[in-house]
């Protein structure tokens, strides 16, 4: 059987770039640029969201200045911007630039064809988005991976039991959960594995630091949610779930206010294959 | 700033308290929102009773005493307690067992033994859709999901949670999960800064569970 592993982001790593409109002007000569751009700094300065963008966009002999973000007239542009064009023989038009700053390299290239942005690359991210990082995509972890789902997927078949791999630091834990009947909250396999993991003499610490666990749904919001108080590490499933809280219906993870992030990935089999 | 004016109006017995810190809650007006049982908040089993609110702290406080995160809940039903419960996470090392999940759980294990092992997960809901839930802070996003799985019809909490808050604060769960085709009524603001205060008490203290590296300073 043929599987596949893929990330899930805590945003859209689609390389499609969401645009806005902006006021943009030919500067005919170069030399008046760098007092063009002090003065447009001054008059309409970019946010702190909006510095991605970089002022000057230079071509073979050709300058471009970035005036204003969204749509304006001329008419109704400040008067000392006004003479500036004036003055410099500025010849203004609306342009199509990024509207949010690049988080991949992929976003970055596309975004520069509008418009000249800064970026740095954040490797980690790269190496996730590029399934270069060898403890997830190297061949001994991808057969680990494939194992310990194709373990949780065979203990699903019994009626009323379901299965939780948790590898932790010091080894790997099967962890067969009986579900209680129709139970509500215990009736979810996180919930349940939670509560069996956890007793008085677990070590100090929080339960799951440093552990991986294997599920074969996308888990729900409370089992998500419970599965941040428990600080696992990352979290692989098998099945998206119409309920579920790291793909589906939101991405928990991109929540900024949590205090404790994990890594999500979707180990599924590949198209065509069965289980 | 005096105690915000609670809909429809119970007298709240404890005064006027100071302006909320505002780091750990912003005023919201408590109106209630999308109320979707057939009791209307006109009901007297449903309206806001200072008394519930008042055992939640006392079992925050015993919570609090125990080194626990100062947070209780009493469940209400048909204007009578059915369950009162506080955080249980670091005396069992279950992180899971926060306030409402510990109520849920034993009302659940009561509901099945009381109607027999065969009751299915409807009858379970048509028992908490006729419950209310009184908190101290702000249900979590996994206690807001539980409370909204078992289906309770309402929630009156105190302060905001801006870490965690399941109830519009971090998510609003009630709004994400579609699927659950079910949305309590949520009120808020109730001796929110009673809460607060509570809640600052216990992080003078030290987090028993954080890792050596993340512990404070020791105090004198």
């Amino acid at each position: 059987m043929k599987w596949r592993l893929d990330p899930v982001m805590p945003f859209d790593p689609s390389p499609d770039v969401a645009t806005q409109p902006a006021l943009v002007a030919r500067v005919p000569d170069q030399k008046k640029l760098s007092s063009i751009v002090k003065t447009l700094g001054a008059i309409y300065p970019l946010t702190e969201n909006q510095q991605f963008l970089k002022r000057v966009k230079k071509k073979i002999g050709s300058w471009t200045v970035l005036v204003r973000l969204g749509v304006t007239a001329q008419s109704d542009l400040h008067a000392s911007v006004q003479s500036l064009i004036a003055e410099h023989g500025l010849e203004p038009e609306t342009a199509i630039v990024p509207a949010g700053p690049p988080q991949t390299r992929a976003q970055f290239e596309r975004s520069t064809q509008l418009w000249p942005c800064r970026f740095h690359e954040d490797k980690k991210l790269e190496d996730l988005l590029g399934h270069r990082d060898p403890d997830l995509w190297g061949g001994p972890a991808l057969s680990r991976h494939y194992a310990h789902m194709a373990s949780v997927l065979t203990a699903r078949t019994r009626a009323g039991h379901d299965n939780v791999v948790l590898v932790h630091p010091g080894g790997t834990e099967s962890r067969n959960v009986h579900l209680e009947r129709d139970g509500l909250c215990t009736g979810h396999p996180v919930m349940a594995a939670i509560t069996q993991s956890a007793s008085n003499d677990s070590p100090a610490g929080y339960l799951w630091s440093d552990c991986d666990v294997y599920l074969a749904e996308e888990p729900c919001l409370m089992c998500s949610m419970a599965l941040v108080h428990a600080r696992v590490r990352q979290i692989f499933f098998c099945f998206p779930s119409p309920s579920g809280a790291l793909q589906t219906l939101v991405r928990l993870h991109a929540l900024q206010p949590l205090n404790h992030k994990f890594g999500v990935f979707w180990l599924r089999p590949e198209h065509g294959g069965s289980l | 700033m005096s105690q915000p004016s609670l809909s429809p109006g119970p007298h709240h017995p404890h005064g006027p308290h100071g302006p909320p810190t505002p780091a750990l809650i912003e005023p919201a007006p408590p109106a209630a929102k999308k109320l979707k049982t057939d009791t209307g908040p006109a009901d007297p089993d449903v309206s806001y009773n200072p008394r519930f609110m008042d055992l939640c702290f006392d079992k925050a406080r015993e919570a609090l005493h125990v080194g626990e995160v100062p947070i209780g809940c009493v469940f209400v039903r048909e204007g009578h307690v059915v369950h009162a419960a506080r955080n249980r996470v670091n005396e069992t090392r279950n992180p899971t067992l926060h306030a409402e999940i510990v109520a849920i759980q034993a009302l659940e294990r009561q509901i099945r033994q009381g109607q027999g092992q065969s009751t299915g997960r409807l009858a379970v809901q048509a028992y908490f859709n006729r419950v209310v839930v009184y908190v101290n802070c702000e249900p979590c996003i996994m206690c807001a999901s539980a409370l909204q799985q078992v289906g309770v019809q309402g929630i009156f909490f105190g302060c905001a949670n801006p870490r965690f808050g399941g109830c519009g604060t971090v998510l609003d769960v009630f709004q994400v999960d579609h699927t659950r085709r079910w949305t309590p009524f949520v009120q808020q603001g109730f001796r929110a800064h009673d809460a607060i205060e509570l809640l600052k008490e216990f992080y003078k203290g030290e987090n028993p569970n954080a890792p050596p590296e993340k512990r404070k300073p020791a105090r004198k």
